[in-house]
C-alpha cells in the first residue's frame, strides 16, 4: 500500500515538474536573440514571406501568449511543428526514440555484463596486475573521448577488417530486401519476434560498434563504483563472519557482498540512461544512427524552440521515471529504506 | 561438531548453465553463418552521400527552397533549362518559345507525349495550375514569379505568362526551385502533407520511391515512362543519404559503398588525391563568400575610407589557398564568372597594408586610434567561415584594427543583424548564390536600400537611390537587350565596389570526390549541388 501511494504521488509531481521545465526552457529559449523564422522559410526567404510566416505560426503574439497555446497545444497531443525538419515534434521523437532506446539500452546491458564482474574482480585482486588492468580500462573508458573510439573502432573494424558496417541502422539492400515491421521501434526485438533473421543479423552488425562506443563510458562507471563499494563491503564484520562460518568464497563475494554493493552501481546507471539518451549524439553523429541526441543538437543549435522543448520535456519524464525505479529498486534489494 | 551447511539458490546447476550457454552461444554462430546475406539485386544501383543532415526538408514542389534540389532535380522538371556549357537557356518541358517586343508577354510551346510520375498527361493547364499555386501559396521560391500578372492557356499545349513588369522569364523558369509542373488532379487529391511525408508528381527521370526520415535516405527509381527515354546505361535505382560525419562518408567512398559525395572537408580531398580509385572532379560555381560592411552609423565603416581600408588589409590570395586550399578564386565584383553581369575587368582590391594605412589616417584613424573594435559575426559550425574571420583578425591587428569576432548560430547572426542599428555588427560573413541564373538576386538581395523592418540579408544597409534604380532597369532590359544589361550591372558593380560596400572575398570552386568507375556527372552552377542523375552511369574499368 506504501509504495503504491509512493508511486502514484511521485508521478503526480510529474505535473508541477513539467509545467516548471517547459515554462524555463520555453522562456530561455524564446529570449534569446535568435530568429527561428529564418530555418523555416528557407535560405532566401523575402520580408515579406517572413513576416507572413511569423503571422502564420503566432510568433508575432506576446510571449506569454505563444506560452499559453504551446501548453494548450501540448494538452492537445500537439507538441508544435518542428522548424527544421517541418514535421510534427511528436511525430520527430517518435521517429527517433526508439533509435535512441535501442542504442542506450543496448550500451547500458553491456556495461552492466562487463563492468560489475570486472569490478568484482577488481577489488578481489586489489594491487594485483587484475585490478590495474581493469583501472586502466575503466579510465580510458570514461575519459578517452568517445567520438575518438568511434571512429578508431570504425577504422579497424570497417576499414581495415571489412566485418563490421560502418554506419547506419540497416544496410540498405536488407532495408529493401527484407523491411523491418514495426512494432516496438527496436530494430533488433522486431526482427526477432517477426522471424525476419536476416535483418535481425544485420541490425546486430550495425548495433555493435556505436554500443561498444557507448558502453565504454558506464562500463568505466560500473568497474570503479562497484569495486569502491565491493571493497568497503568486503571489509564488513558480517563478511569476516561469513567466512569464519566457511561459507564458500564464491557465496560471500556474489551473494552476500555484491547484494549490498550493487546498489551504487545500479543508481549511477540508471542515472546515466536519462543523460545518454540525447548525450549520444557525438555516437549518433558518427554511425549516422537516427537518434534523439543529434536530433536534439541540432535543435539547439537552431534555436529550433519547439523542438527543444518537446525534447526537454520527455527527457524530464526519463528523468523522474528514472529516479523512481532506482528509489523502488533500493528499497527492494535493501530492506532497511522504506517508502513513505 | 557437525559442519553447517548453508543453503545455496540453485535453479540452475552449474552443468545445465553451461550446456544452456554452449547452445546459446552454437544457435547465434550458426545462425550467423548460416544466414545468408541478400543476393546483390540485379537492377543497376547508384549509392549517392551528401554530408549533413535535414537535406530534404521542402519536399512540395511549390515550397522548395534549399539542398532537396540535389534529388528533386531529377523528379521534376521546368519549363527551360540552364545549359552550363553553352550557357544559354535550353528547352525542357517547353520545347519553344517567344516574347513581345515590350517583354511583358511569354509564350512557351509545351513538349506533347509527356507524362507525371502517376501517370497523368503533362500540358497547359498543368503548367498554369502548378505556378498559379505556387504563386497563391506564397512559399519557398516562389516570389520568383512576382512578375506574373495572369497565366494563359492558349491551347492544350501553349500557355502564355502576361507579365506585370518585363522580366526574364525564359531565365526564371529554369528555376532550380518552385518553377517546375506538377500533377494537379493528384496534388488536390492528396494535398500538402502528402509530399512531405517523401512523395512526388513530377515529369523527371526518376521518382521517389522511398524516403526513410529517421535515416535521411531517399530511394529514387526510374521512371519508366519517362519521355527523354532510356539507354540502359543509366541507374535504374538511385539511393542518397544523408549522413552528418564527413569521416564516416569518406571511408564510404574509398570502400565502394557510396559513388559520390557532394562535398569533403579539403584537408580529406588533398589526402584522396592519392588513392587510384578517387577522381576529384572540379567546376566553377556561383556561390561566392563576402563580408557586407556596415555602411551606415553608428557603425564606423559609415565611414566609406575606413571600408576602403580595411579592404585593403584582406590577404586575398592566402585565403583561396589556405582557406580553400586553392579550390576558390578572388571575386571580381559581386557576380562570379559564367552569368551575366560578370567582368574580369572590374576593379580588384589587393592585399596592400601600406595603402590600408594610408587609408586608415585619412579616415581619421592613424594606426586605428580611437578606433573601437569592428565586430565581425559568422555563422558558428563553418570552418571557412571561422578561419577567414581568425586570418582577417590577424592581418587587421597588423594595422591596429581589433577585430571581435563573433560565431552565432545561424538564427542569431540574422536576428542580431535585423536589430536596432546601434546593436548590428559591423562585418557580417555570407554566402549567396542565385535561385535562377541571373544577376539581379546578388544586387537586389544586398545591396538595394529597404525600409528597415524589411531587412532580412541587406546587412550592408546600403542606400543609393541611383544604384537602385540603375539594377531595376538592368532587371528589366534583360529579356530584350542583354548587353545592355551587362553594362548596367557592370556599372552598379562599380559603384558597389568604390564604395566599398563588401568585402568581395572570393568564388567558390565546386569540389566533388566519386570513384573513377562513375561516369556522366557535370556540376551546373544554376543548380548548385544538384546531381544530374539521368546523365550518370558505372563503367568498370
Amino acid at each position: 500500500m506504501g509504495v503504491k501511494h509512493y508511486i502514484i504521488r511521485r508521478l503526480l509531481l510529474l505535473i508541477p515538474i513539467f509545467f516548471i521545465v517547459s515554462l524555463i526552457t520555453f522562456v530561455v529559449v524564446r529570449v534569446v536573440p535568435a530568429d527561428p523564422l529564418i530555418l523555416w522559410v528557407g535560405p532566401h526567404a523575402t520580408a515579406e514571406q517572413i513576416n507572413r510566416a511569423r503571422i502564420e505560426l503566432g510568433l508575432d503574439k506576446p510571449l506569454y501568449e505563444q506560452y499559453y497555446r504551446y501548453i494548450v497545444g501540448i494538452f492537445h497531443g500537439n507538441l508544435g511543428i518542428s522548424f527544421i525538419t517541418h514535421r510534427p515534434v511528436s511525430t520527430d521523437i517518435m521517429t527517433f526514440l526508439p533509435a535512441s532506446l535501442e542504442l542506450v539500452t543496448t550500451a547500458m546491458i553491456i556495461g552492466l555484463v562487463v563492468g560489475l564482474p570486472l569490478g568484482v574482480i577488481s577489488a578481489k585482486r586489489k594491487d594485483k596486475i587484475e585490478d590495474h588492468s581493469s583501472r586502466l580500462m575503466a579510465i580510458g573508458g570514461v575519459s578517452l573521448p568517445t567520438f575518438w573510439i568511434g571512429m578508431l573502432l570504425q577504422l579497424l573494424f570497417f576499414k581495415y577488417i571489412g566485418i563490421l558496417p560502418v554506419c547506419g541502422r540497416l544496410s540498405w539492400a536488407v532495408k529493401v530486401s527484407y523491411p523491418i515491421t514495426h512494432i516496438t521501434g527496436f530494430y533488433l526485438i522486431d526482427s526477432l519476434i517477426t522471424g525476419n533473421w536476416v535483418a535481425f543479423q544485420d541490425a546486430a552488425a550495425h548495433t555493435i560498434l556505436p554500443a561498444l562506443t557507448l558502453a565504454l563510458y558506464p562500463i568505466g562507471l560500473v568497474v570503479r563504483m562497484t569495486r569502491t563499494c565491493m571493497l568497503e563491503v568486503l571489509g564488513e564484520d558480517y563478511i569476516r563472519a561469513a567466512r569464519a562460518y566457511g561459507i564458500p568464497e564464491k557465496v560471500v563475494t556474489y551473494t552476500y557482498a555484491l547484494k549490498n554493493a550493487i546498489t551504487p552501481s545500479l543508481t549511477t546507471l540508471v542515472l546515466s540512461f536519462g543523460y545518454s539518451l540525447t548525450g549520444a549524439f557525438l555516437v549518433e553523429l558518427i554511425f549516422n544512427w537516427p537518434g534523439l541526441g543529434w536530433y536534439a543538437s541540432k535543435a539547439t543549435i537552431g534555436m529550433d524552440y519547439t523542438a527543444i522543448v518537446g525534447v526537454t520535456l520527455l527527457i524530464t519524464l526519463f528523468y523522474v521515471l528514472a529516479n523512481l525505479v532506482v528509489d523502488v529498486i533500493q528499497a527492494y534489494l535493501d530492506p532497511r529504506i522504506v517508502l513513505k | 561438531m557437525s559442519k553447517k551447511v548453508f543453503p545455496q539458490k540453485k535453479a540452475v546447476t552449474k552443468i545445465q548453465a553451461v550446456i544452456i550457454a554452449v547452445i546459446i552461444v552454437v544457435a547465434v554462430v550458426l545462425g550467423w553463418f548460416l544466414i545468408k546475406p541478400p543476393a546483390p539485386a540485379e537492377e543497376k544501383v547508384g549509392v549517392f552521400a551528401w554530408v549533413g543532415s535535414d537535406v530534404w526538408v521542402f519536399w512540395d514542389p511549390g515550397e522548395t527552397f534549399s539542398n532537396e534540389i540535389s534529388i528533386l532535380n531529377s523528379v521534376y522538371e521546368g519549363l527551360t533549362h540552364w545549359d552550363s556549357v553553352s550557357k544559354t537557356v535550353k528547352p525542357l518541358l517547353a520545347t519553344s518559345w517567344s516574347v513581345s517586343e515590350d517583354v511583358m508577354h511569354w509564350t512557351f510551346h509545351l513538349r506533347e507525349g509527356v507524362k507525371f510520375h502517376c501517370g497523368h498527361k503533362f500540358n497547359a493547364s498543368t503548367v498554369k495550375y502548378s505556378i498559379e499555386r505556387n504563386i497563391e501559396g506564397g512559399k519557398g521560391a516562389s516570389y520568383i514569379w512576382a512578375c506574373v500578372d495572369n497565366i494563359e492557356i492558349l491551347d492544350e499545349y501553349t500557355v502564355r505568362f502576361n507579365l506585370q513588369y518585363p522580366a526574364p522569364l525564359d531565365v526564371i523558369a529554369c528555376a532550380g526551385y518552385c518553377s517546375h509542373p506538377y500533377c494537379p488532379i493528384c496534388t488536390e487529391e492528396h494535398g500538402h502533407d502528402w509530399f512531405y511525408e517523401g512523395h512526388d508528381l513530377g515529369t523527371g527521370p526518376y521518382y521517389v520511391e522511398k524516403y526513410d526520415k529517421a535515416e535521411e535516405l531517399v530511394v529514387l527509381r526510374k521512371f519508366d515512362d519517362y519521355w527523354g527515354g532510356w539507354t540502359g546505361k543509366e541507374f535504374d535505382k538511385v539511393l542518397m543519404y544523408a549522413i552528418p560525419a564527413a569521416s564516416t562518408v569518406r571511408m564510404m567512398l574509398e570502400n565502394g559503398e557510396v559513388f559520390l559525395v557532394d562535398h569533403l572537408p579539403f584537408e580529406m580531398v588533398k589526402d584522396m588525391e592519392k588513392n587510384p580509385k578517387i577522381r576529384i572532379q572540379t567546376a566553377p560555381s556561383w556561390q561566392n563568400m563576402f563580408g557586407l560592411l556596415n555602411t551606415q552609423e553608428p557603425s564606423p565603416l559609415s565611414n566609406k575610407l575606413l571600408r576602403k581600408a580595411i579592404s585593403y588589409a584582406v590577404p586575398y590570395e592566402v585565403c583561396c589557398s589556405e582557406i580553400r586550399y586553392g579550390y576558390a578564386t578572388q571575386s571580381h565584383g559581386i557576380i562570379p564568372a559564367g552569368i551575366l553581369g560578370h567582368s574580369d575587368t572590374l576593379p580588384q582590391y589587393n592585399y596592400n597594408l601600406t595603402k590600408a594605412r594610408e587609408l586608415l589616417a585619412q579616415a581619421g584613424y592613424p594606426d586605428g586610434e580611437d578606433l573601437e573594435p569592428l565586430v565581425l559575426t559568422y555563422n558558428a559550425g563553418d570552418e571557412d567561415e571561422r578561419k577567414f574571420a581568425e586570418i582577417y583578425k590577424a592581418e587587421l591587428a597588423k594595422i591596429g584594427v581589433t577585430l571581435d569576432i563573433k560565431a552565432m548560430t545561424w538564427t542569431a547572426q540574422m536576428a542580431k543583424a535585423a536589430g536596432p542599428p546601434e546593436e548590428r555588427q559591423d562585418i557580417f560573413l555570407f554566402y549567396w548564390w542565385p535561385d535562377y541564373p541571373d544577376p539581379y538576386s546578388w544586387m537586389l538581395s544586398m545591396f538595394h536600400s529597404v525600409a528597415p523592418e524589411d531587412i532580412v540579408f541587406e546587412c550592408a544597409y546600403y542606400d543609393n537611390p541611383y544604384y537602385d534604380d540603375l539594377i531595376d532597369e538592368a532587371y528589366k532590359v534583360t529579356g530584350i537587350d542583354p548587353a545592355k544589361a551587362q553594362e548596367m550591372y557592370e556599372e552598379a558593380q562599380r559603384i558597389l565596389i568604390e564604395d566599398a560596400a563588401a568585402l568581395f572575398i572570393y568564388d567558390w570552386t565546386y569540389v566533388r570526390p566519386m570513384r573513377v568507375e562513375l561516369k556522366g556527372y557535370i556540376d551546373n552552377p544554376a543548380y548548385p549541388n544538384a546531381f544530374n542523375l539521368y546523365d550518370m552511369y558505372w563503367e568498370e574499368k
